[in-house]
């Protein structure tokens, strides 16, 4: 149990020593290192929090984009829905309205066509029921239609206004010869009740009797230049104008 | 039979002499410091880090953690004291089993070397901590006629600390020693382990016995 006083002071300097040198070699450095550890374990926990929270930051975003997105495809496709079915029906009301006018043309047409043909066939129509009246009487005329003509024809004469009475009076007494022009040849007794019927009425000094065939039936008297006569060309004439009148 | 290495003289130059207590407290510190310095030159702050510095964070962290649970204070100023005489007590402990070496904590000398240095160290932070005045204050607690009893209490402490370790190195050397010339054979292997779960313990004992000593002297209330 003896003490060396000097090996105790020595042992207290080694000692001395040795805490001098395990701080500098042990110590600080693995303190120092554990600090700079746990430092960077924070500042990489503080990386993640931010980096965590930007991510979650952006995640709301893209979930409110993302809601946005919806809500904006619905709105755009409502929108849509309602342009189009306004086109729509704006398209089929120009259609229909367009499809009306077309109607309404085609209408036109049909009706200014269906007049056309309403008036070819009257014209038609009456055109031969003229022609057939032409044929008609043309098959008719004889001798004693002529016969009845001339009397006729003699009676209208007679039945003339004063002021033309005294036209055709003069008409008669100034020409040389006055012409009476017939289908039919006329016979004596036509010829000279004609000639009497002139001679009462005016000094005549010549008739002469010609025939024209394109008479339908009928008689004329030429004058002094001008004519009188009775033709169912005329009433044909007449007819026909009053036939057509319509479709002008 | 020669039990303390004081008595082993190397060599000598008047009263300045070198013994095996000095010698294998140098290859000890040798063996600290040079293993501290190749681990830690080395230091990865980040991972992987290598086995020894792992090894070399948890004893600093323990220690650390010991401190802190004492103390209730600030480990980093009472590190380098506590946890150089647990590392220097626990490798001189450890190192009994190598054969040929004498641990040094088996001399008195040496133990009451760092009796004598928690002795001073105890003041020395006691002060620094709450001042010159407070500090002496303490041991008229709870009034002047303590003194002389605080004052007896806090030698005995330190020789208790010196005498504890040194008894129980010594004795564990001696215990083997005698063993040794009675039943050569597989029992001082035995008490070889046991010698070094008590070298263990009594590094844990006195680091621990150090800085409760300190902690007392610096009133928690500052």
């Amino acid at each position: 149990m003896a003490i060396d006083w000097f090996t105790v002071g020595a042992q207290m300097i080694n000692f001395l020593i040795l805490i001098w040198l395990l701080k500098k070699f042990l110590y600080r450095p693995i303190v120092k290192a554990m600090a700079s550890r746990e430092q960077g374990l924070v500042d990489r926990l503080q990386l993640v929090e931010t980096q965590m929270s930007e991510a979650e930051q952006l995640k709301k975003q893209y979930e409110s984009s993302l809601q946005q997105l919806d809500s904006d495809k619905d709105d755009i496709l409502t929108e849509a829905r309602q342009q189009a079915e306004t086109d729509r029906t704006l398209q089929l009301q120009s259609l229909n309205d367009e499809l009306q006018q077309e109607k309404k043309r085609f209408d036109q047409e049909m009706h200014r066509q269906q007049q056309q043909l309403g008036n070819v066939i009257n014209r038609v129509v009456a055109e031969k029921a003229l022609q057939l009246g032409g044929r008609i009487l043309s098959g008719l005329a004889d001798q004693s239609l002529e016969q009845q003509i001339v009397e006729h024809f003699l009676q209208n004469l007679a039945k003339l206004p004063d002021d033309e009475q005294s036209v055709l009076q003069k008409a008669i007494s100034q020409d040389d010869a006055v012409t009476v022009i017939s289908r039919f040849p006329l016979n004596e007794t036509q010829r000279s009740k004609i000639r009497d019927w002139l001679d009462q009425s005016a000094a005549v000094s010549e008739v002469v009797f010609e025939r024209d065939k394109r008479l339908i039936c009928g008689i004329t008297l030429e004058a002094g230049g001008r004519s009188w006569e009775w033709n169912i060309d005329r009433y044909l004439a007449e007819l026909e104008v009053e036939l057509l009148k319509p479709l002008e | 039979m020669l039990n303390n290495p004081d008595q082993i003289i190397l060599w000598q130059y008047d009263v300045i002499k070198i013994n095996a207590t000095l010698a294998f407290t140098w290859a000890v510190m040798a063996l600290l410091v040079g293993g501290s310095f190749l681990i830690t030159r080395r230091l990865s702050v980040d991972a992987p880090i290598s086995r020894l510095q792992n090894l070399l964070e948890v004893i600093v962290v323990e220690v650390d953690k010991q401190i802190g649970e004492l103390s209730q204070q600030q480990p980093e100023r009472y590190l380098p004291l506590i946890g150089t005489l647990f590392l220097f007590i626990f490798v001189s402990n450890v190192l009994a089993v190598v054969p040929g070496f004498m641990p040094p904590t088996g001399s008195l000398s040496t133990t009451t070397a760092l009796a004598l240095t928690v002795f001073i160290a105890v003041p020395i932070y006691g002060i620094y901590r709450v001042g010159l005045w407070r500090y002496l204050k303490q041991y008229c607690q709870p009034n002047v006629f303590m003194l002389p009893f605080n004052i007896i209490g806090e030698l005995s402490r330190t020789l208790a600390l010196a005498v504890r370790l040194y008894g129980n190195i010594m004795s564990g050397t001696v215990v083997a020693g005698i063993l040794l010339s009675i039943t050569p054979l597989f029992f001082p292997i035995a008490m070889q382990v046991l010698g070094l779960l008590t070298g263990t313990i009594q590094a844990y004992i006195f680091s621990i016995l150090a800085m409760v000593y300190i902690a007392s002297a610096t009133p928690k209330s500052e």
